[in-house]
């Protein structure tokens, strides 16, 4: 099943000669407990794909389908993006972005007290998250009083809380060394499969790229396939 | 409000200390308001207790509680034959300083008729009237004179028999009931500045004002109209003397203090945008964050608004804790009904909502794409 598919996408900043394409004629599906890495140097436009896939912003041609239905097209949001995002898309950053006032088990359930009172199925499922991702005994703690590795893992289990159909992260392990960045990117992909989301994560890292299903690698504004073994961390 | 509430408890400190300053800010409001009460009730509570007889003041005067009034005691006899009259009594006061057990104590004598039938309605608090002629006085409570002490007046020794309660004077003296012959020596005697209402001797010296109660069933209309013809004298109604009062001196502390209450809340509003502004400002990161989750605008307008409104109420809750404790010791009445503890807490959510305007324009403007840039 497809979850995430991007059709003909383009993007320009500014007009005339100062004209930049940040997305040229991009397309790009996801299917569900796909895991899928987009590489690219600075500058290549992954960011702004990122935006338009996390309805921030919208591409002014093509189309974005989650689960076969439209949700934006040509320069406009099909479906409300807030309630698409709070419902449909988890997001993962560099940086944990934990709320730091709320304890580990409240920054997990933020997505579902954004939605209202959150059900005991769905607190349930946030439990089984923070048990999973190994943070159950850290459950009530501040997320200042966790190392960079257990905020990464209350991140993704906010990500997913949702059973969002889709995850976007944008280089969820820059911040991590190789062990705990390795051990979140694959506890991402296993609880992505579990729950059928689909996953594309925007890395420069390129010590995880074996972990991904798939690679594409962006450029100038246009994406293409790769291949893992062209972009591998030189051994030392 | 579960994020207003637990950042709140994460910046418990910062938040006590925005309680705590702007509950002295809104104690102040709140004293301001109950000490005007509190004047207007001190300026009726002798006009009321002379319940609905008309008074003769100096002609062209407001009458003894307004400005100074000198009517000849003889007004009174001659108030008595007029038809429809059933009573006319001449009304002494006089602002009496003195010194009792190391304490100085200023206290506004009034006469009356205790000797046979007082014509003003005092409220006993405990004890009694003074039921002889001479040698005996009611104060009220407030003077702080026990029951059963002696006091020396001008060389005139007086029991206290009895406690008023809300016998105070416009000025905001405690008032004391005497005897028209104990007012009448102690104003003889009395030093030339503590003479509001120069005066000799009762039946002959001037008098405040003569209080005059009608017959039943007389007009009271036509009675005033008789009265009028008495030359020197100007006859009010007690409804008159009452509005007298109230335009008079009162009128003009209420807008005095009116001013002052509107300049405490702007500063009140102020302040608290200041906060709500500079801690909206200081989650920006949060703010972006949450707008990314999927937060609605009304999330984001409770999150900032509902801490403006929390602050403000503990604030106003802190208030009145506060005056209930510090108000019966201020010098002056204040008088506090439950209908102003209302209005004001009215007054402090509309400040609270006014106040998180700016703070809440700002967390709006924040765009979601900034989480992705953090």
């Amino acid at each position: 099943m497809t979850r995430l598919q991007a059709i003909d996408l383009e993007k320009t900043y500014g007009s005339g000669a100062l004209a930049v394409r940040a997305l040229d004629h991009v397309s790009l599906s996801v299917d569900a407990g796909e895991v899928v890495g987009l590489l690219g140097p600075s500058g290549s436009g992954k960011s702004t794909l990122l935006s338009c896939l996390g309805l921030l912003d919208a591409a002014q041609h093509g189309e974005v389908l989650l689960d076969g239905a439209p949700i934006a097209k040509d320069g406009r949001f099909v479906s409300d993006p807030t309630e698409v995002r709070r419902r449909r898309i988890g997001f993962v950053f560099q940086r944990a972005n934990l709320v730091p006032f709320l304890d580990v088990r409240e920054n997990v359930l933020l997505p579902l007290r954004l939605e209202g009172l959150p059900s005991r199925a769905a607190r349930e499922h946030a439990d089984a998250l923070l048990k999973r991702l190994d943070l159950w005994d850290r459950r009530s703690h501040s997320t200042s009083a966790l190392s960079g590795g257990q905020r990464q893992r209350v991140a993704l289990a906010r990500a997913l809380v949702t059973r969002p159909a889709l995850v976007l992260a944008d280089e969820p392990t820059a911040a991590l060394d190789a062990a705990r960045g390795r051990e979140a990117i694959l506890a991402l992909k296993d609880i992505a499969r579990d729950e059928g989301a689909g996953v594309l994560v925007v890395t420069h890292d390129t010590r995880i790229l074996d972990a991904f299903d798939r690679l594409l690698v962006m450029e100038d504004g246009r994406l293409s396939a790769a291949d893992p073994k062209d972009h591998a961390a030189p051994a030392h | 409000m579960r994020l207003a509430i637990a950042e709140l408890r994460a910046h418990l400190g910062r938040f006590v200390a925005t309680v705590l300053g702007l509950a002295l800010l809104f104690t102040v409001v709140l004293a301001m308001g109950g000490i005007h009460r509190g004047m207007v009730v001190d300026a009726l509570a002798l006009v009321d207790a002379a319940g609905d007889s008309l008074w003769l003041v100096e002609e062209g005067r407001h009458g003894p509680f307004a400005e100074a009034s000198r009517v000849d005691a003889t007004i009174a006899e001659r108030a008595r034959i007029v038809p429809g009259v059933r009573d006319a009594v001449a009304l002494r006061v006089l602002g009496y300083q003195f010194e009792h057990q190391g304490r100085s104590l200023r206290v506004t004598l009034v006469s009356d008729r205790f000797e046979s039938a007082p014509v003003l309605r005092w409220t006993l608090d405990r004890g009694r009237l003074p039921s002889r002629a001479r040698g005996e006085i009611a104060v009220d409570r407030t003077l702080g004179l026990a029951v059963g002490q002696e006091i020396t007046l001008n060389d005139q020794p007086l029991r206290v028999v009895g406690h008023l309660r809300g016998a105070i004077a416009s000025s905001g003296d405690a008032v004391a009931a005497v005897s028209e012959l104990d007012l009448d020596d102690i104003q003889r005697f009395a030093p030339a500045g503590d003479r509001d209402t120069p005066a000799t001797h009762a039946l002959a010296a001037p008098a405040a004002a003569v209080l005059v109660s009608l017959a039943p069933g007389a007009d009271p209309a036509l009675v005033r109209r008789r009265l009028a013809q008495i030359p020197g004298i100007t006859a009010y109604t007690a409804a008159e003397q009452r509005s007298l009062l109230l335009d008079g001196a009162v009128d003009k502390a209420r807008r005095q203090i009116g001013l002052f209450r509107v300049l405490l809340i702007l500063v009140s509003t102020a302040l608290l945008a200041l906060v709500t502004f500079s801690m909206t400002a200081a989650k920006t990161r949060e703010i972006a964050l949450v707008k990314l989750l999927g937060a609605r605008t009304r999330t984001l307008v409770s999150w900032v608004a509902s801490q403006s409104l929390l602050m403000t109420l503990a604030a106003y809750g802190a208030a009145v804790a506060i005056g209930a404790k510090v108000f019966p010791r201020f010098p002056r009445r204040v008088v506090i009904e439950p209908r102003d503890l209302w209005i004001g807490l009215l007054v402090a959510l509309v400040l609270a909502s006014v106040s998180s305007v700016a703070a809440v324009r700002r967390a709006l403007s924040v765009p979601a794409g900034e989480a992705l840039a953090a």
